[in-house]
């Protein structure tokens, strides 16, 4: 809960936490003492100012468990906080998981040359924070003939890529189909959507960053600070479950784009790669390009043997 | 003995007329190609195209068929000594079979898909305009008064404009090495006559790139200039039924087909706290390795 009010917090600057918590918990006394609750609450503030947002946001369910009415009211709030900091229109997508689809990822370490351009695509289109070290693709440089991850360099600069004797392993989140970060959350937070994607409700986490340590891929980011992004960068076309602003103290990690894919787009990495060397499809049509690498290529998935069956595959031809 | 081998001839011969007559309207061809090449391997092939069936299940069941039929077929000629004089056989063959042969058209079972056309993108379409009149000039030279820009490294330098790709009688269009005129826009029939397995890949979504928003390959300077979002529009889509590729010119320069180097974006910033050690990484030792053994103190 506190985390929620922190949520609440950064809709209004003139408000501090101290001062929001000490009026959420008087009046979280009130609602209880008087057996209301949060519908109630919201009855009883109808305007649309950012205190009734706080309010609405300090009493919001976890997103399974919300009415398609409350899901609604609570991504107006959201629209309407992003106009009050940011000054843009958003759009909170609410789309859900395509039926007979379950989406997989491909990348080919022969083509991948190292450029980066999926990081830079990554930040524009999730609203990454621009000064922290949050991107959900980490691009390792590693040394011919070496899988040893401890010696991979995720740090390199060089005035050209590839260089010679390298080459280039791109990590990111693999979507397991067992994800431990789901198991290590303490109040289910994180989950599995139907499409085989692993989201978070950004409201409902705490911010104990249990899941951060259980990915064994290097997914999970925390953002310790609010995320900054500037205005004018912001891109408008969000998801809740995935690129909505965030806040500070909350988890996020990659979610293949839901915003685009759910919607039959292609991830934004995908798009900004000069290789061609991503490849994303649904695994269960047989038609699909996902499906013809993985019968037809040298696959491999990375750290497969903790059993995490990972839904993102490596190969080389 | 003698009545034997007759009876085999006749054997040979029924099946070979068999064979050509399920060929039906590629017939024409095989004789032309038969004649030719003074063999019968092109009956087969020609009767796998009739029969797209056939062809679809052979695909399915060996998809290195294609490339075992090849090397057959090379091993089957004389062995030539040098690139020129496969080159010069390619184009014999060429003049015999011109314009009736339909290889290289697709491969079966392959998801439909559209491109996204180059002709509209090429600085000198139509070809044409200024070439209209000019006889075609075979002859390797360095170019000085136009495409002075060319590197003409595709094959280590050994293609001419004429041998392999540029059609000589319609500057407007490629050409296969059978003679058939190929569109600017399907470059990757054209390219598949070679790089047949990269061909394979890319029909099925293994290789190449798949029409989208941000960026089309090419566009990206060789030095690191931040991508320009503001072009998001909806046209790349996952979906196996509506599928838009770019074609391999996209991404290749046919002339001298290698991915070039880019730079690459900036790094992320190093975690606060922390810093990256060059060395270690270096030098290919751990971070345990790499430690020096603390100072001893002359206790004594």
């Amino acid at each position: 809960m506190t985390e929620d009010v922190s949520t609440a917090s950064t809709g209004a600057a003139a408000i501090s936490r101290r001062s929001l918590l000490r009026k959420g918990s008087v009046l979280g006394a009130v609602a209880a003492f008087f057996g209301v609750g949060s519908a109630a609450a919201q009855e009883a503030v109808k305007d649309d100012s950012a205190l009734a947002d706080m309010w609405g946001d300090f009493f919001q369910q976890h997103y399974k468990k919300m009415s398609p009415e409350e899901v609604q009211a609570a991504i107006a709030r959201i629209e309407r906080k992003a106009k009050r900091e940011y000054g843009v229109e958003l759009t909170v997508g609410n789309e859900p998981p395509l039926e007979g689809v379950v989406f997989g990822y491909a990348l080919n370490i022969s083509k991948c040359k190292g450029v980066r351009r999926c990081v830079e695509a990554c930040m524009a289109e999730n609203n990454q924070s621009r000064d922290s070290q949050i991107q959900y693709i980490r691009v390792l440089e590693m040394d011919y003939g070496r899988m040893d991850l401890t010696l991979a360099d995720g740090y390199y600069s060089a005035e050209a890529v590839p260089r010679p004797g390298k080459f280039y392993l791109p990590i990111q989140c693999m979507q397991c189909e067992n994800p431990p970060c789901v198991k290590a959350c303490p109040v289910e937070a994180t989950w599995k959507e139907a499409d085989g994607i692993v989201v978070i409700d950004y409201n409902w986490c705490i911010g104990c960053r249990y899941c951060m340590t259980a990915c064994p891929y290097w997914a999970r980011h925390f953002n310790w600070n609010r995320p900054k992004v500037p205005a004018e960068e912001i891109n408008t076309d969000t998801h809740y479950l995935s690129t909505r602003p965030r806040a500070k103290r909350v988890m996020e990690q990659s979610t293949f784009c839901l915003q685009r894919t759910r919607k039959g787009r292609q991830p934004a990495c995908l798009e900004a790669c000069p290789t061609g060397a991503r490849i994303f499809g649904n695994l269960l049509d047989p038609n699909s390009d996902i499906r013809y690498v993985i019968e037809n290529k040298t696959v491999f998935r990375l750290k497969e043997d903790l059993g995490t069956e990972p839904k993102f595959w490596y190969y080389t031809d | 003995m003698g009545r034997c081998s007759t009876l085999l001839l006749a054997l040979l011969l029924g099946v070979g007329l068999i064979g050509l007559g399920l060929a039906g309207p590629f017939a024409e061809s095989v004789r032309a190609q038969s004649a030719k090449a003074g063999k019968a391997r092109p009956g087969a092939k020609a009767i796998k195209a009739a029969r797209p069936d056939t062809k679809e299940e052979d695909d399915q069941d060996n998809p290195d068929d294609e490339e075992k039929e090849e090397g057959a077929a090379a091993g089957a000629q004389k062995a030539p000594t040098d690139s020129d004089s496969v080159l010069g056989t390619l184009m014999q063959r060429r003049e015999a079979v011109q314009g009736l042969t339909r290889r290289g058209q697709s491969i079966a079972n392959a998801p439909p898909f559209t491109v996204i056309e180059r002709e509209p993108q090429l600085e000198f379409y139509p070809c044409a305009d200024c070439h209209e009149d000019q006889t075609p000039n075979p002859k390797v030279r360095e170019l000085k008064d136009e495409h002075t820009s060319l590197d003409f490294q595709h094959g280590g330098g050994r293609f001419w404009c004429y041998d392999a790709c540029h059609n000589r009688k319609d500057m407007n269009r490629l050409v296969s090495l059978h003679g058939e005129p190929i569109s600017f826009n399907e470059p990757y029939k054209l390219c598949g006559q070679c790089h047949f397995q990269r061909q394979k890949d890319w029909f099925f979504g293994g290789h190449g790139k798949r029409a989208g928003s941000f960026l089309k390959p090419r566009e990206i300077p060789a030095e690191h200039s931040k991508i320009d979002f503001s072009k998001r529009n909806k046209i790349g889509t996952w979906r196996s039924d509506k599928r838009v590729l770019f074609v391999c010119t996209q991404c290749h320069d046919a002339h001298s087909p290698s991915i070039k180097p880019y730079q690459p974006s900036p790094p992320p910033e190093v975690r606060r706290g922390l810093t990256r050690h060059e060395e270690v990484r270096e030098k290919h030792v751990t971070v345990w390795q790499s430690m020096e053994p603390a100072p001893r103190g002359k206790a004594k």
